[in-house]
């Protein structure tokens, strides 16, 4: 088993977003997306309107034994987001993911909803490999960076019963990755390995500070996508493991240090995108976090998506 | 500290593909000739590199694909302009997923003033590398690679800002090398015959 968790560790760091990379494609025009706030087709432009329904169905400890439907709370978490990106010049590109966050608790003796932004993110891209002629094997590579501002309510600053306010991390992050991507006339796939570092930060808290140390963390998104006789319709599988370093909390002014487990996920999901237009493509994903055993110290989620994107060609 | 040497190590993986060579490379064999159906005319024809005076230019043609198909009209219209003054205009079809009936209909109605080849096996899409339709290729008449790329800056050639093969052809027609090497090839990636 431990070397098994060392192979995915491995795997978690090699292949190494808190996004969920997915992607649509078509054979017309290369149109392919791998994250909705990075534009990787032949596009000027493009918008991205999501909703997701999250269920927490279990729960993985610090140990990484996992829990199943023994939760006394139930927790759903719904969210709107709105992706955007646009291209600064031929190769050099900007994008904004802006979400809202619906989080609803109940439990025995109460319910609780409570809906506010979640966590923002800004993004610059870079389109470092292009891919203006056939290779068998170059892939197509961007660079990105991505700052996530701390704009939804973390667990620190939760005031809420069942803390049903909790909407984002609280932490001011900046993660460097890269996406590669292959496609062919009926298939594609794509690769994005990603570190990221959140800065320390200390909450104020009833009756001292709280300095809160999250570090670096890192994933990897790994999907294929097939559209059957070149059509508009895609279906596409993914995985994505991340890892997160233990969190260092330090309560002030005495410095009383504790530390975290580390936080491991494992994504697995699947979606289907149908393209409407050259410009339209409806996408249908599902994302499951239960289905291997291999998280630690993370809620275990089953996610549902539907996503509209518009694209403004070149 | 040692999940940071971790991801330190992972960036610098990452990084590693991006030291490959930009751009691509020019055809290793220069087809003297190129012979095939010409869909066009439904005759087979052979075309020799040396009936381009001042250069032949060889377009990846789609009989589907909206983006190669919005660029007919202005390929045409520059076949028709620049045949005249020394330059060979050829078409290749390579699609392997298009049916040979609906793609030889498709090029009889489209009326263009230029053959367009049956490329067999995708065998010409190999040797040029071509990537998707419509990718142009200008050579000159020993078959040097002058320009490859889109045949302009957009997907539909009514909202193109900067015609890539307009400004080569000028260029060397006047005797001057063409102002890109290479430009943004944008359209439908090509479906090559997997013999």
């Amino acid at each position: 088993m431990k070397l098994f968790r060392f192979i995915f560790l491995f795997l978690a760091l090699f292949l190494g977003s808190g996004n969920l990379p997915f992607a649509w494609s078509s054979p017309c025009c290369a149109r392919n997306a791998a994250t909705p706030f990075l534009i990787t087709g032949d596009d000027r432009a493009q918008i991205n309107f999501g909703y997701s329904s999250s269920f927490i169905v279990g729960k993985a400890d610090a140990y990484g034994e996992t829990f199943y439907g023994a939760a006394q709370n139930s927790e759903r978490l719904e969210m709107l987001r709105l992706d955007g990106a646009l291209l600064l010049s031929d190769r050099w590109q900007a994008g904004v993911s802006l979400p809202i966050v619906r989080n609803s608790l109940a439990n025995a003796l109460a319910s609780h909803s409570v809906t506010l932004p979640g966590d923002s993110r800004f993004n610059i891209g870079y389109e470092a490999l292009t891919a203006w002629s056939y290779s068998d094997w170059k892939p197509q590579g961007f660079l990105f960076s991505t700052l996530t501002l701390p704009s939804g309510r973390s667990g620190f600053q939760s005031s809420a019963p069942l803390r049903a306010d909790v909407t984002g991390n609280g932490f001011y992050s900046l993660s460097f990755g890269s996406l590669f991507l292959k496609r062919g006339s009926q298939w594609d796939a794509y690769l994005v390995p990603e570190g990221h570092y959140s800065f320390p930060r200390t909450f104020e808290m009833a009756q001292s500070n709280l300095k809160v140390t999250p570090g670096f963390g890192g994933s990897v998104g790994l999907g294929v996508g097939f559209s059957p006789a070149g059509g508009s319709l895609r279906f596409g599988m993914r995985i994505q493991p991340r890892y997160d370093q233990p969190v260092m909390t330090a309560q002030l002014p005495n410095f009383n240090q504790k530390q975290g487990a580390a936080i491991i996920t494992l994504d697995m999901g699947m979606d289907v995108g149908y393209m409407l237009t050259r410009q339209d493509t409806l996408l249908i994903t599902y994302t499951d976090q239960a289905l291997t055993g291999l998280s630690m110290n993370s809620n275990l989620s089953r996610i549902l998506a539907f996503n509209y994107q518009h694209r403004w060609e070149r | 500290m040692r999940p940071f040497f971790a991801f330190f190590i992972v960036f610098l993986l990452g990084l590693t593909p991006f030291l490959l060579p930009a751009g691509s490379k020019p055809p290793l064999i220069i087809p003297q000739q190129w012979t095939g159906m010409d869909l066009v005319s439904g005759k087979e024809k052979v075309l020799k590199l040396s009936q381009g005076k001042k250069g032949t230019v060889i377009t990846f043609l789609s009989a589907r694909c909206p983006c190669s198909l919005s660029h007919e009209s202005s390929l045409d219209a520059l076949a028709k302009k620049y045949t005249p003054l020394g330059f060979q205009f050829i078409g290749i079809h390579s699609n392997s997923d298009e049916k040979d009936e609906a793609s030889r209909q498709h090029f009889r109605d489209s009326q263009l003033s230029f053959p367009v080849l049956q490329d067999k096996d995708s065998k010409l899409a190999n040797l040029y590398d071509a990537y998707k339709t419509p990718h142009v290729y200008l050579q000159d008449p020993r078959g040097a690679l002058l320009f490859q790329g889109g045949i302009d800056d957009s997907n539909t050639a009514l909202r193109a800002k900067r015609f890539y093969l307009k400004e080569a052809l000028e260029a060397v027609h006047n005797g001057q090398p063409p102002p890109l090497k290479e430009g943004r090839v944008l359209g439908c990636v090509i479906q090559r015959s997997i013999k």
